[in-house]
């Protein structure tokens, strides 16, 4: 039972990130490989929150997300001109140099050995901490699927677009292109916080060797097999990306082995749909339907 | 001293401007006026610097001597947004559009000052719905005007040549920009595609907009343009009615 | 301070010899292949097989670069050129490539393990400079660094090869209108620059031993240092190089070994940050991305 609603909670919150991270990606163009790094920064923010300074887990979690929210925005204005391809390195880089501050940043972080003993989000019971866990997760899916939504039924949405297929005519036609993806970056990253330290409640610990770059490729995987730009697609690619390896402990691969062949699915994913399926699971099902986005907002 | 009308009708001045890409200079110390309620073509062969004047004019190019006046103030044009802001807009001389929008997306999307594009109103949904409505109209309008309203729901991508300058030139006039920057509006389209357009342009002109196009079709330029620049390896050569364009001068830019 | 000279001038041959060949595959395939950061892997993994099985020196060091070579080729001709073919960009490409590393790099993990393998079995004694150490192992990689460069030099400027490269790096559709083979080109490139980069992830698993992420650095080094440098010549590459160690290794020199890849990968986040402001400016003449 609590094996079957780690999963469930891992697929929910991470579902949330996909969707969050997919308003980056799949609307705006915008390749990242550091949801992970956001992810961490919140887990972190709640561990010391809780374990060091015994603050409830609530304002780790607000903490974790302004301090994503201003990392997003401070990439975003330093990237506002950068290319795409350019970008997805500089995520890359970015999670990669988070991880090893992480690894390295003893006093705050407590390096490799991480910060455990963090306290449950309701201390009444197991039963009633592992409740309000389910519903923080739930509440912040829905949260995330309506701001997924509201942005891109609404002329924000269609700037998005824009920037998407071609930046310069955004701009020509008086879009403010950096302030735009300043939003939707820093709106993901606080999403991704809020993800990172309930997972975190969830696990009771965090470590540098949680939230790494194998996490922010799994990430950006769900949302390309899943199906960039579409509102169910990064959802159902996290449901399967998080249920599907489990299956492999059926078969007895556990441990190492699971974790690598789990990566290998990413990446074999990753490349398939690339080359076969450009549009994920999500564009193999539907039809292109343009009479959609013409259709007012609130109709 | 009073101004004339002519004179107090300039939208845009520009002053001795410059620009080289590294050895080869572009625009050589050009000063030029845009009238509002005037056509301005700008013409002369090829690498004479006429797109290079609407990059700088619309923003995409910093200036790198010179100045630019706009309704009368000194403007630094940093950016294409900052230009737009200034009420310029431009179209490209491959017409740009979002192919994967709609047709009327993509004049919704040249709709300018647009609550629901701040970032708290289109997640709570702030005045949004009213003023969508309101610029749906408007940007239906707009592409009646330029012949495009049974496209409405067609994907940019799936328009014609043609029918993606008109397009181009909706989006462009939806911006309600005061100045037009158009970088050749008729060139690639056929005859009566063209004469289209030609009659769109007289029509903004009549309604008070400055307008700057960049033409190679003599033919063009003496059936709608008011004002002629010619420019000839980035300089000012002559400038005046129509008819300057059979002047011995004009003729031997084209003659090498 | 003499040895922290002496790390600056390995560190930078390191960082010449992964820009130079990153530097040779980006600049005619116009896309960041991370396929590249396993191609140093798998050579540096097959180096390290070969001599479990007594293969000699002479004979495992150039088939092991051969693997590093033929990986290259291989991802060309099965996935690259397929997407190419079909039109995509630069982050499509990008995107396989990315699929290709995790797949591989996890694959030697599961065969070989995770662990630290050391390539060097038998410990020379080091050459003593101006009272600083220098390895068998780096001399080795600044002589390649050294050779590499000039060899570089040489062919872009003086001969047909790197004439034809040039065009194709300026521009691939006229030089496709003039006969050039441009795919030919782009395979070729690919080999080359996977071959360099087998050569360096070997002797980089000879200096501090190897393990399944150990491309990665190298890799990231290389799209530092060339982006850095914008693949202008052999000397703005070799001067960035550098100009990047002397940063890095003065970091590290007083933060602790510890914080070494952390800053690369920082300074690798500011050189994008720093050349997407820097070559952004409308006056440069801002193209969008051009087909592959």
């Amino acid at each position: 039972m609590d094996y079957l609603f780690g999963i469930i909670l891992t697929a929910v919150l991470f579902a949330s990130v996909c969707q969050s991270t997919d308003i980056l990606v799949g609307q705006t163009g915008l390749l990242s490989t550091m949801a992970a790094a956001f992810m961490s920064i919140g887990a972190y923010a709640t561990g010391i929150a809780t374990a060091r300074l015994g603050l409830p887990s609530v304002y780790g979690m607000i903490l974790g997300a302004c301090l994503c929210g201003t990392l997003g925005s401070v990439a975003a204005l330093g990237y506002s001109k950068t290319e795409r391809d350019m970008f997805l390195v500089a995520t890359f880089a970015l999670q990669l140099a988070l991880t090893g501050v992480s690894f390295n940043l003893s006093a705050v972080t407590n390096g490799a050995e991480g910060i455990t003993g963090i306290a449950p989000i309701a201390i009444q019971s197991p039963a009633i901490s592992k409740f309000v866990l389910f519903m923080a997760a739930i509440s912040l899916l829905f949260v995330s699927s309506i701001i997924y939504r509201n942005i891109v039924r609404s002329p924000l949405g269609r700037v998005l677009h824009a920037i998407r297929e071609d930046e310069l005519l955004a701009q020509t036609l008086g879009k403010n292109v950096p302030f735009s993806k300043l939003y939707v970056l820093s709106s993901s990253a606080c999403v991704c916080g809020a993800a990172g330290s309930l997972y975190a409640n969830y696990l009771g610990y965090i470590d540098p060797t949680c939230f790494t770059l194998n996490e922010s490729v799994m990430i950006l995987s769900m949302i390309i097999i899943g199906g960039a730009g579409s509102s169910w697609g990064p959802v159902v690619g996290a449901a399967i990306l998080i249920c599907f390896p489990e299956a492999l402990r059926t078969v007895g691969v556990s441990g190492p082995a699971a974790a690598s062949i789990r990566q290998i699915l990413y990446g074999t994913g990753l490349i398939a749909c690339v080359v076969f399926f450009p549009r994920g699971i999500a564009g193999v099902s539907r039809k292109f339907n343009l009479r959609a986005l013409s259709t007012p907002p609130n109709s | 001293m009073s101004t004339t009308p002519r004179e107090m009708s300039v939208f845009a001045r520009c002053e001795e401007i410059q620009f080289s890409f590294g050895n080869v200079t572009a625009l050589d110390s050009v000063s030029l006026e845009l009238r509002s309620g005037e056509i301005s073509a700008v013409v002369g062969p090829n690498g004479a610097g006429k797109t290079t004047l609407i990059d700088v004019l619309s923003g995409r190019l910093h200036l790198q001597a010179g100045k630019i006046f706009i309704r009368g103030s000194h403007i630094v044009l940093h950016s294409s947004y900052g230009a737009a802001l200034e009420g310029i807009s431009r179209t490209f001389q491959e017409p740009r559009v979002v192919r994967l929008m709609t047709t009327l997306d993509n004049v919704l999307l040249a709709r300018p000052r647009q609550s629901g594009e701040r970032f708290w109103n289109a997640i709570f949904g702030m005045h949004v719905s009213g003023e969508e409505r309101e610029n749906r109209t408007i940007a239906l309008r707009w592409l009646h005007f330029v012949g495009l309203d049974k496209f409405a729901n067609v994907a940019a991508g799936q328009l014609s040549y043609g029918q993606r300058k008109l397009l181009a030139l909706g989006c462009c006039l939806a911006t309600d920009a005061r100045l037009l920057l158009l970088d050749e509006p008729t060139t690639g389209v056929h005859p009566e595609m063209a004469g289209e357009i030609m009659r769109i342009l007289g029509t903004v002109k009549e309604q008070g907009k400055a307008v700057l196009i960049v033409e190679h079709d003599f033919n063009v330029v003496r059936r709608i343009a008011d004002h002629v620049i010619v420019l000839d390896h980035g300089r000012l050569v002559a400038s005046g009615s129509p008819q300057v364009l059979d002047t011995a001068t004009v003729k031997k830019c084209f003659v090498r | 301070m003499v040895q922290l000279g002496l790390n600056v001038l390995f560190v930078a041959s390191q960082f010449i010899i992964v820009a130079l060949a990153f530097g040779t595959a980006y600049g005619v395939q116009r896309y960041f292949n991370f396929s590249l950061a396993f191609a140093s892997t798998a050579a540096a993994y097959a180096y390290w097989t070969f001599k479990q099985t007594n293969i000699p020196q002479l004979l495992a060091f150039p088939l092991a670069i051969s693997i590093g070579l033929g990986w290259e080729v291989f991802t060309r001709q099965l996935v690259f050129r397929r997407l190419v073919t079909r039109g995509a960009d630069a982050l499509t490409c990008l995107l396989a490539s990315l699929g290709l590393y995790v797949a591989a790099t996890e694959s030697v993990r599961i065969l070989f393990g995770a662990d630290t393998k050391q390539l060097k079995t038998v410990i020379a004694r080091p050459f003593v400079v101006l009272g600083g150490t220098l390895t068998e192992t780096q001399v080795a990689m600044l002589c390649s660094a050294c050779l590499l460069a000039c060899f570089c030099a040489v062919v872009a400027q003086y001969t047909v090869a790197g004439r034809v490269w040039n065009a194709v790096r300026q521009d691939s559709l006229l030089s496709q209108c003039f006969g050039v083979d441009v795919e030919r080109v782009r395979t070729v490139a690919g080999a080359v620059a996977g071959g360099v980069l087998g050569c360096a992830g070997i002797l980089s698993g000879m200096d501090v031993g190897l393990n399944p992420d150990s491309g990665l650095s190298l890799f990231l080094i290389g799209v530092a240092v060339a982006i850095t440098a914008r693949l202008r010549s052999v000397i703005a590459i070799v001067m960035c190089s550098v100009c990047l160690a002397v940063v890095r290794e003065s970091l590290t020199w007083f933060l602790g070994i510890g914080w070494r890849d952390t800053v690369l990968f920082g300074l690798v986040a500011f050189a994008l940050a720093v050349h997407s402001m820097a070559t952004s400016s409308p006056s440069r003449g801002a193209v969008s991305q051009s087909t592959l």
